[in-house]
């Protein structure tokens, strides 16, 4: 950015942009965060990608590694390990929090859009859960779903002793309970994009349905819930790759420690890979598989934003 | 707060009860008002159900982090409010634990990833939004593609390349890391921004024979003001609470975050566990993140929805 510091005195002679050329200063306005992105993005999707297709072997105590070109041997590897599927298959149950996410929100908008009495504090209140580190929200549930915690004991209190159970220990629950903690903290996401996407369409597009005798319920299901579609596509869509790769904190720290492979998810088997097990070829596949999750959303966000552009 | 909404819009008022105060439509034709006050209650009751979920972790955590371990342990999996309030678990956890450590580490890397980020997208959504340096849509389209990629997949090689430049376990590494992994929503935000800044505002100044560099300075920042704290506060709180990175690069004691602290404590990681004495910490952990969004809401909300809905 120093080189042009003296250039605000001069009387621009060219394109009124200084005594530099345009392309110049964009470049070096741009050069920083484009390094970065390089470096922490880029650099790694790339060796990520060729790290798939080679095979690490140690070569004894102090006598460093040797590389081959492996193919698709890395990838045939976690396709046949039993594990990748059990965590694949926790991956997706943790993706149905987003269809609930989704009924849910339009539950609770279809009563805060219509602006009930401290509709504002409701939806910050929802919202807050959002906000809130994931890894502590862990910690909290941890306590929560004890087996003699309180939920167990409320249920208890209730009378409703045969529900009761393992939350968190039992293994064929943990990842359910994992899910409905996904589900907590994420609600209010959704809430809060379908209430501003609300709150920027016209009022009058209700008006013919209630001209037409419909209840506020079916206006709102009929007329505001086609509106938001975009938004919930989106929802959807963003729910579906933070399944899928931003779900690692939950999972680590609600599922009941390193060697229940149980309540794995694809993250878990990664890093297990990446820096436990140290099976580089797998780690390397895997992060791959999650790329290719991730481009579906990167193509979609392009191509909605390309009004944007 | 402008709760009700009472007469707004032109709902009310073709409803024919323009002073209905029950919302923002009133629109329940025919119904009579006690059946409006019942379904009322009832829409209350349902939001305040809903609120009660929301609020009841961080309740539990309250309550439990008040309480001193006998008591706790005296009622265990009850949520009663402490009978006598102790602050004993917060200094415990602040010293014994080390959660003074926890907090600095975790302040350094979320203000230097906020700082840096604001820093160095702002001229970016520049160059791209007001100078169009040539390729601008591509590099726009290529950010927001970037937004979508997990820090996951990333990882392994980011450890890697630390490695062999000698950063793991050095503060350089999990704020670079940060910094890169949030950058791509920064100047999409700081790019959207600038580029709906008035034009003429820029003419004028250009017709003065200021710079580029004096646009950016002078004009494009200083109107930007209001989405450089979005983003500074939207990075800020996602390296508070990131887990993975500062768990990978920041894998030393004297590096730990508040988060993989946290996430060591996990009963069944840390053998027998002093509860209180975790939610005391957690609550350390949580409380700066709670303030922040009290007070900012409006610029956090502004951008999670316009990162989201553009």
């Amino acid at each position: 950015m120093s080189e042009g510091d003296g250039a605000a005195a001069v009387g621009g002679p060219r394109h009124g942009s200084g005594r530099f050329p345009s392309t110049l200063v964009g470049a070096a306005l741009l050069a920083p965060a484009l390094l970065l992105v390089g470096v922490v993005i880029l650099y790694p999707i790339g060796a990520g990608l060729v790290g798939s297709l080679l095979q690490t072997r140690l070569l004894g105590f102090g006598q460093g590694v040797e590389t081959t070109f492996a193919g698709l041997a890395n990838f045939n590897a976690i396709f046949n390990d039993p594990v990748f599927w059990t965590s694949f298959r926790n991956n997706l149950i943790i993706f149905l929090s987003v269809p609930l996410r989704i009924v849910l929100g339009l539950l609770i908008v279809q009563l805060l859009y219509r602006g009930i009495f401290a509709s504002r504090t409701y939806q910050v209140v929802i919202f807050l859960p959002f906000v809130v580190p994931v890894a502590s929200i862990g910690i909290i549930f941890i306590y929560l779903l004890n087996d003699s915690g309180p939920l167990n004991a409320l249920l208890r209190l209730a009378g409703l002793d045969f529900l009761t159970t393992g939350w968190l220990t039992d293994q064929s629950v943990a990842i359910w309970s994992i899910m409905a903690v996904v589900l907590w903290t994420r609600l209010g996401f959704a809430v809060l994009l379908f209430m501003a996407r609300l709150m920027s369409v016209d009022r009058q597009v209700f008006q013919a349905a209630f001209i037409d005798g419909a209840t506020w319920r079916q206006a709102f299901w009929r007329v505001g819930v086609p509106e938001l579609r975009h938004t919930i596509e989106f929802v959807a869509l963003l729910g579906f790759i933070e399944a899928f790769s931003w779900s690692f904190s939950y999972v680590f720290v609600l599922g009941q420690g390193a060697f229940r492979t149980d309540s794995w998810i694809l993250e878990l088997f990664l890093y297990d890979r990446a820096f436990r097990s140290v099976e580089l070829g797998a780690a390397y596949a895997v992060s791959v598989f999650l790329f290719f999750i991730a481009c579906i959303v990167a193509v979609y966000r392009v191509f909605r934003a390309r009004a944007e552009l | 707060m402008s709760a009700g909404g009472g007469t707004r819009g032109p709902m009310a008022g073709n409803s024919g009860r323009s002073t209905d105060s029950a919302g923002i439509f009133a629109v329940e034709e025919g119904s009579s008002p006690l059946a409006r006050g019942a379904t009322a209650v009832l829409h209350h009751a349902v939001m305040l159900f809903v609120c009660f979920v929301s609020l009841a972790p961080l309740y539990a955590m309250l309550v439990t982090a008040l309480k001193t371990t006998v008591e706790f342990e005296a009622s265990f999996g009850s949520l009663s409010l402490p009978q006598d309030v102790t602050f004993v678990k917060f200094a415990e956890a602040w010293t014994g634990l080390r959660f003074s450590r926890l907090t600095w580490n975790s302040s350094v890397l979320s203000i230097c990833s906020a700082v840096l980020v604001t820093g160095i997208a702002a001229p970016a959504g520049f160059a791209l939004a007001r100078i169009r340096v040539p390729g601008s849509r591509f590099f726009v389209a290529g950010f927001i593609a970037l937004m979508a990629v997990p820090a996951i997949v990333m990882i392994l090689p980011l450890f890697r390349m630390f490695s062999e430049v000698g950063l793991v376990n050095e503060y350089p590494s999990a704020i670079i890391a940060e910094v890169g992994i949030n950058l791509p929503f920064g100047v999409f935000l700081t790019y959207t921004f600038m580029r709906d800044i008035p034009v003429e505002l820029f003419k004028a100044a250009e017709v003065d024979g200021a710079s580029w560099l004096h646009q950016f300075v002078h004009i494009a920042v200083p109107l930007s003001r209001p989405i450089l704290a979005t983003v500074a506060l939207v990075t800020g709180i996602y390296a508070w609470n990131d887990l993975l990175v500062p768990l990978i690069l920041w894998q030393s004691n004297s590096l730990q975050t508040l988060m993989v602290g946290l996430a060591n404590l996990a009963p069944g990681r840390a053998g027998a566990v002093d509860i209180p004495l975790v939610m005391a910490g957690v609550c350390i952990s949580v409380v700066p993140i709670i303030i922040l969004f009290l007070f900012m809401q409006r610029a956090l909300v502004r951008g999670l929805v316009e990162g989201s809905l553009k």
